[in-house]
């Protein structure tokens, strides 16, 4: 693949307005939504922008050989984690430990460890970066600015704090086998809409707000986002539909692919495509706008291995990092010059007829003070409409 | 003199109070309190302080706290207790547990009891075969078994409902094992064999003439069964109820997994999802656990007190009676067929699931049109991390049991034989890990050791489960002690032997049989357990289970169910190296 | 010197006082039976010697060395003594060579010294070729030579047994009174037997001492506490007695006194014990011993002799026992077969004055 000459004034991705795209809904103007352009013609299109990232610094790479290893803590599924993390291996000949755990506890132990001065991660990884806003202003983060820094779309990273990996995108899932009629048609024309319809009664299936960052990021679109579009009136038609509740989004989409379910919210290209690959009946569209959760990753201050860890993060924001991961999940690059192979040669799923890239993606859940909120408010509300767990 | 000179250097407060005159005679008098008076209970007690009573220290420094412990923001308050404590979900909820706890001791103690009975007391064919079968459930971790009923028999999709209604072609009979319904008969599937085991041995030692009075009397079988022997053996039964109603209310793992879909209200669950789920409240899990941890409490007392009174019923004695058995005729066929549709249940169907997902590319109700794949078994087995984790598993597995154990004994000696001061207090902190659901204990345990060097290292997983099962080790130890008559010490002691020597050429010889299954049962649970091991694990210790519960967690249950069945093929190897290399019975024969 | 000297020893179980305040002494070689009902003390003493109980108060000496005092104590294992148990305690898991080698073995004696002297002991009770059977697999009778052996063979100061016959049946019992006596008389090992049978402790033993209630009530010779029970207690455990209450009426020389029992029968006698002052009020028990009782012709002379009624007769074959009525007072006596009464029958009978021991009325 061939690159052109640098020029920083291209390093920022273009970006559609909502408010521009749609412009029924003018009145949700006093919220700033920016979205992303993702799809392969943006993102091919400004990839001639950038250069070949600069090798790493070569004392950098003898201090990480020198310190031999490095402990990531990840979200992310362990055999993926584990497959990738051996392409960095093979290429600097650091050894990597993958500490694979639920987002949310992985994260807090990490905390708590720095807390008390027990230094393991040199790397964490998690798929809400808001996150690391508290952290990084005890100074448990490092400050790091790789030489990929401004490759990567502004939106997703706080430079020198942390840097997107790779962003997934949130749409609906369903089961061929236990679709009816016009049941496909009508969840390719209706956009979000598809779930407010009564026919999903009793064959359908979602995600608890609570169950995570990510849930939370899509519910958030809903209900504060684009209130004035969707709002908890939408929630409510689709809270009747009575679909089953999950606390955990992966045995819901195991249950939609053996055929308990038509149809479930929040699916993610990493819980469909795998099922796909395997042959289930299952297919996926991303309703627009798509909410998107950012798998992003930052070095600890005390990072027992700081070289390691910088090397890490140079290579795992680099093209030919980010490329190594999307072997694994199709997931969208953070960076515009990345290119999916797959998609490129339109493989799996992008050769189907039914497959759809996102149009624009909604992230703005990032910048907004209310997501960050501890005490997350919209969870009882979500909880209460669809009639959940304490509020039962 | 020699002697004498080593017992005044024991002996040096008590000399002081010595009269004058009598220092000569006396310098060689050893106060044998000394010992036991001090060093036993200090050092077992600090050891219990560390491995029980520290973590539960920091569950309740957790409920009191406002974030998490090291979170210098957080602040005490009593809003998470109050809340816990006082408002109508918990409550509700708090009712619920009880009832599905209660349930489920109920309905598993009747079946372990009347299998017991059928295996100990009548001419049941095959009775060591029938056995297994019984114990057999022991070898699926319940948290596999619960995956594996999901793939049975969850609504519309589960292989047992979509062969039913194709079958009958109605939907009529679908089983939905989703709900509380259901997860009380998994959950009863897999605590049968913890009633078996607690009530068989009182079964088989009861005094034949109790029955053959009856008989002679007119009473007929069942008449015999239900106004003598069940009587009888009442309080193995109770201590049988309330032990596993300890140990399901803590449990997690069914609940969780069977629950997905329908949010089962179960303490332990909530428990685990405020641990695991958005936001994270440790506060809140803290507090939900110390509620779990009174009731259990209470649940212990009842069961310390029932198998005091089940020891008082029965007659151990080395007379060997030669047992009356029931003749069951015409009812041998049932009787057989009761045995085999439990094993049906709790064996047959889940590993044929098991086997079933882990040989297809995806979960299909479809068994005809499966994709069909050996992928998944070649992906496991040449997984880096697959390695490492049996050889992790295979660590903490004779590990942990081994140090259980021993320090099981340890106790027991302490409190039964040595009569330690504070051995009451001692014998109730021995028995608190089982009251406390695994995901709080492993937070305690975080907390107590963050700090130490077995941090992120292997050993922490050993310290917890060591913690986790001690009450097992215990019981066990406590109750092999018991059936120890002390002339046989007392006859060594005469021989000259001190006492190390003879715990260890008389004691441990003879409880060898019953330490040797505790350890084969702790080996099992090691190599099972998910709860505890979850919150614990880093890049160094990761152990099969918790490799389960990870693919799981990505929604793998084709790869969760092969190592699923990689740590049955791990246990059963255990334990028959433990049968025919050792000769250990899991039940002991009283 | 004693080979064993137990001086006010008392051992309380939070209120209650099993032992209270015994003090006696064994001398070398000698087999001293400690004789009672159960919960009289008699196995508390003898754990207590053994190290196996505490002693609350009081002081224990074996062969001149204080082994328990003012509840400091040498534990059992360094006390030199060994016991035979009532329930044998054979440990189940080792063969019979591993049990009597065991305190050989303890003791770090030399391979051939253990097998020698094992071999010794298992020849003196009996067992030689048991060598490699398990306990398990023997009978009750040789559980108890494994546990004589097991005892004897460390040559201990003193041989300790607590009831150890009272497991077996009663021929096998009888027959081990011997051999134990026997064997004890060989090795001239002190020997503190705990008993609860009373003919077992008059066969075996040197010196009884009998317990009632944690106390010492007489000790002596079998035939001491057979002839001369010092109370209504020792009368009636040791041997069976006619006891009959009554009163001194008359004194006579050579402490010989003349009692009024029952309807008027004056019988003459005298006391265990010289020394026994009269009650106050006169008021004593008269023991008389079944055998003791014999038939006289129609010519009778001298004192004790009176009328009887047979009232009863049971065939026992060495003796004929029988209920004898005079007048209101019955006697159960033993007379010889050959006799030939039946009931019915009046007859004259004589009892020695010797014969007649009187008790203080103790009760």
């Amino acid at each position: 693949m061939e690159h052109a000459t640098p020029d920083s004034g291209a390093a920022v991705p273009r970006l559609a307005s909502w408010l521009g795209s749609v412009p029924a809904n003018a009145g949700i103007g006093r919220r700033q939504v920016l979205r992303a352009g993702i799809g392969s013609l943006v993102a091919l299109g400004v990839s001639r922008a950038f250069a070949a990232d600069p090798a790493p610094d070569a004392a950098l790479v003898a201090a990480a050989r020198k310190e031999g290893t490095l402990t990531v803590y990840t979200p992310s599924e362990i055999d993926m984690m584990v497959n990738w993390c051996a392409s960095f291996t093979q290429t600097y000949g650091v050894q990597v430990k993958a500490v694979r755990g639920p987002g949310y506890p992985m994260f807090d132990r990490w905390l708590n460890e720095e807390r008390v001065g027990r230094h393991f991660a040199d790397v964490i990884q998690t798929s809400d970066p808001t996150l690391f806003d508290s952290p990084a202003a005890k100074g448990f983060l490092a400050t790091y600015k790789p030489s990929a820094d401004p490759a990567i779309y502004p939106q997703m990273k706080r430079s020198g704090t942390w840097y997107g990996l790779h962003v997934g995108y949130m749409g609906i899932g369903y089961n061929t086998h236990r679709l009816v009629g016009d049941d496909e048609a009508f969840i390719h024309t209706h956009g979000w809409d598809t779930l407010a319809d009564p026919r999903w009664r009793g064959r359908c299936a979602t995600t608890a707000a609570a169950s995570g960052g990510s849930t939370y990021a899509y519910d958030f679109m809903f209900m504060v986002g684009l209130k004035d579009r969707y709002g908890d009136a939408f929630l409510r038609k689709w809270a009747a539909n009575k679909p089953d509740i999950y606390i955990s989004k992966p045995p819901l989409f195991d249950r939609l692919a053996a055929g308990q379910y038509a149809i479930a919210d929040e699916a993610t290209a990493a819980d469909l495509e795998s099922l796909y690959l395997k042959g289930a009946p299952v297919r996926w569209v991303f309703p627009d706008p798509t909410p998107a959760i950012l798998t992003s990753q930052g070095i600890s201050a005390h990072a027992p291995h700081p070289n390691a860890a910088r090397l890490f993060s140079e290579w795992s924001l680099s093209v030919p990092g980010q490329t190594a991961w999307l072997k694994y999940e199709s997931s969208g690059p953070t960076r515009p010059d990345v290119v999916d192979p797959r998609k490129a040669n339109k493989r799996d799923w992008f050769a189907e007829p039914w497959y759809t890239d996102p149009k624009t993606l909604y992230l703005d859940y990032l910048t907004e003070p209310a997501f960050a909120d501890p005490a997350k408010p919209l969870i009882a509300a979500w909880n209460k409409i669809f009639g959940y767990g304490d509020a039962s | 003199m020699t002697m004498r000179s080593a017992l005044a250097m024991r002996a040096p407060r008590a000399r002081q109070s010595m009269p004058q005159r009598d220092m000569s005679e006396l310098a060689g008098l050893l106060p044998r309190q000394q010992l036991r008076r001090f060093i036993m209970p200090v050092s077992l007690g600090l050891i219990l302080s560390l491995l029980v009573l520290l973590p539960i220290f920091f569950m309740f420094l957790g409920a009191l706290r406002s974030a998490a412990l090291a979170d210098p923001a957080g602040h005490f308050t009593l809003v998470k207790l109050r809340q816990v404590y006082t408002t109508l979900p918990y409550l509700r909820m708090l009712g619920y547990s009880l009832a599905i706890s209660g349930g489920v001791a109920a309905m598993a103690t009747a079946i372990g009891v009347s299998l017991a009975w059928l295996i100990a007391r009548t001419d049941i064919p095959a009775k060591r075969l029938m056995e297994g079968a019984v114990m057999a459930p022991l070898f699926l971790s319940p948290f596999v078994g619960a995956i594996a009923w999901l793939i049975l028999a969850s609504p519309r999709a589960g292989v047992l409902n979509v062969i039913v209604s194709e079958l009958l072609g109605t939907r009529a009979f679908s089983i939905n094992i989703s709900s509380p319904g259901g997860i009380l008969f998994v959950m009863t599937l897999y605590y049968i064999p913890y009633a078996y085991l607690t009530v068989s041995a009182s079964l088989r030692s009861i005094d034949p003439s109790f029955e053959e009075a009856s008989y002679l009397n007119g009473a007929g079988v069942l008449r015999t069964a239900l106004r003598i022997t069940l009587p009888v053996v009442r309080p193995a039964i109770l201590s049988a109820f309330f032990f596993i109603f300890v140990l399901t209310i803590g449990t997690f793992a069914i609940p969780a997994v069977l629950g997905r879909g329908a949010h089962v209200p179960f303490l332990a669950v909530d428990i685990f999802e405020a641990t695991t789920n958005y936001p994270i409240d440790y506060g809140k899990s803290a507090a939900i656990g110390t509620l779990v941890f009174w009731i259990s409490l209470a649940g212990v007392s009842f069961y310390r007190y029932a198998s005091k009174a089940a020891r008082r019923f029965v007659t151990v004695t080395a007379r060997g009676y030669r047992m009356r058995l029931v003749r069951l005729r015409g009812a041998r066929i049932p009787a057989v067929l009761l045995v085999g549709v439990y094993v049906l249940l709790a064996i047959v169907l889940p590993y044929l699931a098991l086997i079933y997902a882990a040989l297809t590319r995806f979960t299909t109700a479809n068994v005809l049109s499966a994709p069909w794949t050996l992928q998944n078994m070649v992906d496991v087995l040449t997984a880096p991390e697959v390695t490492e984790s049996i050889s992790n598993t295979l660590l903490v597995g004779f590990i942990t049991p081994t140090l259980c154990i021993a320090l099981g004994v340890c106790l027991a000696y302490a409190i039964r034989r040595l009569r330690v001061p504070g051995g009451r207090l001692l014998d109730y902190v021995a028995m608190f890990p089982v009251g406390i659901p695994g995901i709080v204990f492993a937070t305690g345990i975080f907390w107590t050791y963050l700090l130490t060097p077995i941090y992120g290292t292997i050993g922490i997983l050993i310290v917890a489960f060591i913690a986790a099962y001690l009450p097992f080790a215990y019981r066990i130890g406590d109750t092999a002690l018991l059936q120890i008559d002390r002339v046989l010490e007392e006859a060594s002691s005469l021989c000259g032997a001190s006492h190390w020597r003879t715990a260890s050429k008389v004691t441990l010889r003879l409880m060898r049989p019953a330490l040797l299954s505790a350890w084969i049962m702790v080996f099992i649970f090691s190599v099972r357990e998910v709860s505890a091991a979850i919150l614990l694990t880093s890049s160094d210790n990761i152990v099969l289970s918790v490799l389960s519960w990870n693919y799981l967690d990505y929604g793998d249950v084709q790869k969760a169910a092969v190592i699923g069945l990689l740590q049955t093929v791990i246990l059963m190897i255990g334990v028959v190296i433990g049968r025919f290399v050792l000769r250990v019975r899991l039940s002991r024969p009283a | 010197m004693a080979q064993l000297s137990v001086r006010k020893l008392v051992v309380n179980y939070g209120n209650v006082t099993a032992v209270d305040g015994i003090s006696f002494e064994a001398q070398a070689g000698e087999f001293v039976s400690l004789l009672g009902p159960s919960g009289c003390g008699k196995t508390t003493t003898l754990r207590c010697i053994a190290g196996l109980e505490s002693a609350s108060a009081g002081e224990i000496r074996i062969a001149d060395r204080v082994v328990a005092m003012d509840g400091r104590e040498v534990p059992p294992e360094k006390r030199g003594v060994n016991m035979v148990f009532q329930t044998y305690a054979v440990w189940p898991h080792m063969s019979v060579f591993d049990n009597v080698a065991y305190g050989l073995r303890t003791h770090r004696r030399p391979v051939p010294e253990v097998a020698v002297r094992v071999a010794e002991a298992l020849q003196m009770v009996g067992l030689s070729g048991f060598e490699s059977r398990f306990g398990t697999e023997l009978s009750g009778g040789q559980q108890q030579r494994v546990a004589v052996a097991r005892a004897i063979v460390m040559a201990p100061q003193l041989l300790l047994f607590d009831e150890p016959l009272s497991n077996l049946d009663a021929g096998l019992r009888e027959r081990m009174r011997f051999e134990l006596v026997t064997l004890q008389r060989k090795l001239g090992r002190t020997s503190i037997y705990v008993t609860h049978d009373q003919s077992e402790a008059m066969v075996m033993s040197d010196r009884i001492i009998l317990m009632n209630g944690g106390r010492i009530v007489q000790q002596g010779s079998p035939r001491d506490l057979y002839e001369r029970p010092v109370s209504r207690f020792a009368a009636e455990f040791v041997g069976s007695a006619n006891l009959l209450e009554g009163t001194v009426v008359a004194q006579h020389q050579a402490g010989y006194r003349t009692i009024r029992v029952g309807d008027g029968i004056e019988l003459r006698g005298r006391p265990a014990r010289t020394d026994e002052p009269a009650a106050p009020d006169g008021r004593v028990l008269v023991c008389i011993r079944p055998e003791n009782v014999q038939v006289v012709s129609d010519n009778p002379d001298g004192d004790n002799v009176f009328p009887a009624r047979v009232a009863r007769v049971s065939y026992l074959g060495a003796a004929l026992n029988c209920d004898l009525s005079l007048g209101t007072t019955v006697l159960r006596v033993d007379l010889p077969t050959r006799s030939g009464l039946s009931e019915g029958a009046e007859i004259l009978v004589r009892i020695d004055p010797d014969d007649v021991t009187i008790v203080p009325d103790d009760a």
